[in-house]
């Protein structure tokens, strides 16, 4: 139980010391855009049956408990699977809280009820969730060359996160939103992409070094998203430019993670380089009518950083 | 006694290991050698449970091993991210005990300060003590001495020394000297999983072999 309770207290500790980190104005800016943008939707979402709630967040809640590093952590911690059910199901109830009160005070008390419920369903089902990295299958995606190495790691080590943007960009044919959705989900897989920073000797420096890497990762991405593009600007063409608008978010996100990597790159140490809460605001102001350019400016400060930082230890 | 027997374990259509039988003694601690991806990692992940034999079975003092008598320190150990040393300490060991606190300070951990601002040497030490305190009687340590300093290093085999009472310590690693000084005796693993057990009178006949294989390695490299 004591541990249990230091889990969770954790738990808010770490959420006030990232928000210290990053700066809780920043944050309540960000939260408020992103209530903004997705009202509409959230409107729409609470509008929906009881079972097409729960189907969502159940499914939300196993795909999130699949991806935890910290399973085998947490099974080594406690002993017991009652304190492991009861634990994640203490976390979910937590996470859930804000829709449990908007659904159970506003809306219907019975999918508030249920989503307590739904709660307890990633504990109980933990024994027959694998985990990607608990499995005896080391993957091998060998299509790819080595030298887009980072992509391929990225797809041996996220292939649900990939094959879920795959789907979703197969699905771009239903209507003229899905695109849009699917390059914002690909926006935030790319994060992970550039996450590590490779050695000294993994980087064969020529001139112009990030702007290559940036125009050779866009050219690699188009091999997924052109035909879907060209293919929902052709089915929907009263939206012509939404297609062409997710490309130019994609080619800025390429930018700033590119170029935030490898300003912040250092030849002798292993350190994180994209995973940063800075990115992840800068990739949602790119969805605030006009904020873009921002991004944009800011990413072009990376690239220009990056690129001085590259020749100062290579050329 | 830790008794592993008739252990089959394999990458889809790669085995790593199949029959494989071994006793490890309580008491003292068993350092375990062989070169890289030769399967040692997978060994241990299957005593901490997080991996399942495909067939065989390990016992723990005549019952079968469960995943809470082992206590393991991988090689990347887990922790979460925005975490003091201290709390580490308190979520692993339910509260920050004395001797906890004493291995930290002769370690030189700096126990409030972020896990995330820890070097890797100091990231294995507060894991390091973390398994020691928890208690448990089978530890796994994989790895342990890499990225820690000298000082570190010593400290921590003679913390070893003093926790291996009543309890399995195998400890892997590549620094031979460092394994020779901590282990009571080694199990060198061959290509195909092939066992060479030697006592700690033994150790030269061990650095003698290690040292004819690299030799003849060697004789490979084109002039």
């Amino acid at each position: 139980m004591q541990i249990i309770q230091n889990l969770l207290l954790l738990r808010f500790k770490q959420l006030h010391r990232m928000f210290s980190e990053t700066g809780y104005l920043l944050i309540l800016f960000v939260l408020i855009v992103t209530l903004g943008l997705t009202s509409g939707g959230l409107v729409y979402f609470l509008q929906q049956s009881l079972s097409v709630i729960c189907g969502v967040f159940g499914f939300l809640l196993l795909i999130i408990h699949y991806k935890r590093k910290d399973r085998f952590f947490i099974q080594q911690l406690l002993q017991r699977r009652q304190d492991r059910v009861l634990l994640y199901f203490l976390e979910n109830l937590l996470g859930l809280l804000p829709f449990i009160l908007l659904f159970g005070f506003g809306h219907s008390l019975m999918v508030g009820i249920s989503l307590v419920f739904l709660a307890l369903l990633p504990g109980l089902l933990d024994p027959y969730l694998p985990a990607a990295k608990l499995t005896n299958w080391k993957g091998r995606f060998t299509i790819l060359p080595l030298r887009w190495f980072e992509l391929r790691f990225f797809i041996e080590t996220n292939p649900l996160a990939f094959w879920f943007c795959v789907l979703v960009f197969c699905l771009s044919f239903t209507h003229w939103l899905v695109f849009p959705i699917a390059c914002f989900l690909l926006q935030l897989c790319l994060g992970a992409l550039f996450a590590y920073m490779e050695s000294r000797e993994m980087i064969k420096w020529e001139k112009s070094f990030v702007l290559k890497k940036i125009l050779s990762y866009f050219g690699l991405i188009q091999i997924l998203v052109l035909p879907f593009m060209l293919l929902s600007m052709f089915l929907f063409p009263e939206h012509w430019y939404i297609p062409l608008l997710g490309e130019l978010l994609l080619f800025t996100t390429l930018i700033l993670l590119i170029g935030y990597k490898y300003k912040e790159y250092h030849p002798e140490r292993v350190i994180l380089g994209s995973g940063s809460s800075v990115i992840a605001i800068y990739v949602l102001l790119m969805y605030v009518p006009g904020f873009v350019i921002i991004s944009l400016i800011y990413a072009l400060i990376c690239y220009f950083k990056a690129e001085k930082k590259m020749r100062l230890y290579y050329a | 006694m830790l008794e592993l027997k008739n252990l089959r374990f394999a990458y889809g259509d790669k085995t790593i290991f199949e029959k494989l039988d071994l006793s490890v003694s309580p008491n003292v601690v068993s350092g375990f050698l062989g070169r890289n991806g030769i399967g040692k990692t997978t060994l241990f992940k299957i005593l901490s449970g997080e991996l399942d034999a495909l067939e065989g079975s390990i016992q723990w003092n005549g019952m079968d091993l469960k995943s809470t008598d082992v206590g393991i320190l991988k090689t990347d150990p887990f922790f979460y991210p925005y975490m003091r040393g201290s709390e580490y300490l308190e979520l692993v060991l339910g509260s920050l005990n004395e001797k906890a606190s004493r291995y930290a300070n002769l370690l030189g951990l700096p126990l409030d300060e972020l896990i995330d601002n820890y070097s890797t040497g100091m990231r294995k030490k507060i894991a390091f003590i973390a398994i020691i305190c928890q208690g448990r009687p089978v530890i796994i340590l994989d790895e342990p001495f890499n990225g820690v300093d000298l000082e570190g290093n010593e400290i921590m085999k003679a913390i070893l020394k003093r926790e291996q009472e009543g309890r399995v310590i195998i400890c892997s690693s590549h620094i031979l000297e460092a394994l020779t000084d901590c282990a009571d005796n080694i199990l060198f693993i061959e290509e195909g999983y092939v066992l060479h057990h030697y006592e700690k009178t033994q150790f030269d006949v061990l650095r003698g072999h290690i040292r004819q294989m690299i030799a003849q390695k060697l004789e490979d490299i084109p002039s």
